[in-house]
């Protein structure tokens, strides 16, 4: 791996989305929250839609 | 005296290709360039193709397989990225993945019968996903075909191997495990978003960290075994005080229990699968359940959907036995029915007076009971 000139635009979101949605996942699975269908549905589409409009922004600055 | 003819030899003709019509096109230019190739309506060509799709399904694969397969006849200017056809790509991959996990990729009925028609959905959705993921169009010669079915199928069987793993390991109680796998790929990609060379890692954390938020949503629990389990007290002192199942089906038959007279509380778990709790006729029950997804039939009445909190809870008669169920469902059915043969009449929506044709033991009073407490 090699140092760029400027982060990758996916990678950087589809990793904070990542880490995000993990700490919510962690905290239920620990039992400090009680995630439902009506609440996790929302976070998960809209960590997939996030990471699919970084893929599709960093795939137009690419050409 | 020979003669020849005075015009120039032309070039020969090129050679006739099947490519699908860029011009021509409803979705993807398979018939248009078909009808061209045979010289016929291409009209005619989508309606044998819509024939052959309701007659067994044959005609989907044959057109998701020219879709792929085929390159159009503007590629050479479009490019390998032409979007439209990267949409279309992907929604085959998604139809053709959603559709092998929710048949099990057997008995689809499509007419081609034995494994060749799994395969071919399997190749398909393959290549169409390795097109998704590489951008390296299925064209090409036929070794390069194989290669990338053979990678697209690699890739699918190793996501889906990769969610099945983490449903079930987040079922049995590794959800923390499983959310630090996701923090750390996600951490490893902000990481990497400063030195390049991480973007795989995507893929297998969003497939990790999908099914692990199915399972917190669902409240899924697999602890308490795997299979069928049929449970069949024979007396009040061998009955516990809650039954627990991780996936499949529970029948908890009480039918052989004398219940005494007042409330017998009793506690039913299933993470995935069907929960059954068979009564006697002169059993009042009273019911409440939380349930992720999935749904509650007790007796006449049933409500299903996902998050759902079900509360029936009937009053008895004095002298009445009544039992009090509390069920947890993660993803599935809980039953509670007076017969081991399931109910099979149309379920009809709540209606008060059906009652007391189901379960009347909640309003009349049990003469063979006599007296006893009150309940409620």
């Amino acid at each position: 791996m090699r140092p760029t000139a400027s982060p990758d635009r996916l990678s950087l979101v589809a990793g904070l989305v990542l880490v995000v949605l993990g700490v919510v996942l962690l905290l239920d699975s620990a039992g400090a929250l009680d995630l439902t269908f009506g609440s996790m549905a929302p976070i998960a589409f809209g960590a997939v839609g996030a990471i699919l409009l970084a893929s599709g922004l960093s795939r137009g600055r690419e050409r | 005296m020979n003669s020849t003819p005075d015009t120039p030899l032309s070039d020969p003709p090129p050679p006739k290709r099947f490519e699908r019509s860029s011009a021509d096109r409803l979705i993807g230019g398979v018939c248009g360039g078909l009808g061209r190739y045979f010289g016929i309506d291409p009209t005619l060509v989508r309606i044998g193709m819509v024939a052959l799709a309701l007659l067994g399904g044959t005609g989907l694969i044959v057109y998701a397989a020219a879709l792929v397969l085929v390159p159009s006849d503007g590629e050479a200017a479009a490019g390998p990225d032409d979007s439209r056809d990267r949409v279309i790509a992907i929604a085959i991959a998604a139809v053709l993945t959603i559709a092998g996990c929710l048949f099990g990729l057997v008995g689809l009925g499509w007419g081609l019968g034995g494994a060749v028609g799994p395969i071919a959905f399997l190749c398909v959705a393959g290549l169409a996903a390795w097109w998704l993921i590489s951008g390296e169009r299925p064209s090409g010669s036929p070794g390069d075909v194989v290669r990338r079915a053979a990678l697209g199928v690699a890739l699918l069987l190793g996501c889906f191997a990769l969610a099945v793993g983490s449903f079930f390991a987040s079922g049995f109680g590794g959800g923390v495990v499983v959310a630090s796998l996701v923090i750390a790929a996600g951490a490893a990609l902000v990481a990497a978003a400063f030195v390049g060379g991480a973007r795989w890692l995507v893929l297998p954390a969003v497939v990790i960290a999908l099914p692990l938020a199915f399972v917190s949503a669902a409240g899924i629990d697999l602890d308490g075994g795997l299979g069928e389990r049929h449970v069949r007290p024979g007396t009040l002192a061998e009955v516990k005080d809650g039954y627990r199942l991780g996936a499949g089906e529970l029948v908890v038959d009480l039918r052989n229990v004398d219940l005494p007279a007042g409330d017998r509380k009793l506690e039913i778990g299933i993470g995935t699968g069907h929960a059954v709790v068979l009564v006697a006729d002169d059993v009042c029950v009273a019911t409440t359940a939380s349930v992720g997804m999935g749904g509650v039939s007790v007796f006449e009445r049933d409500g299903g959907g996902i998050d759902m909190d079900w509360r029936d809870t009937r009053r008895a008669p004095a002298g009445t036995p009544r039992l009090v169920l509390d069920g947890d469902i993660g993803l599935g059915l809980l039953e509670v029915r007076h017969s081991a043969v399931a109910i099979t009449e149309p379920r009809r929506r709540f209606d008060p007076d059906a009652i007391d044709q189901r379960n009347d033991a909640c309003l009349t009073r049990t003469a063979s009971r006599g007296s006893g407490a009150s309940n409620g």
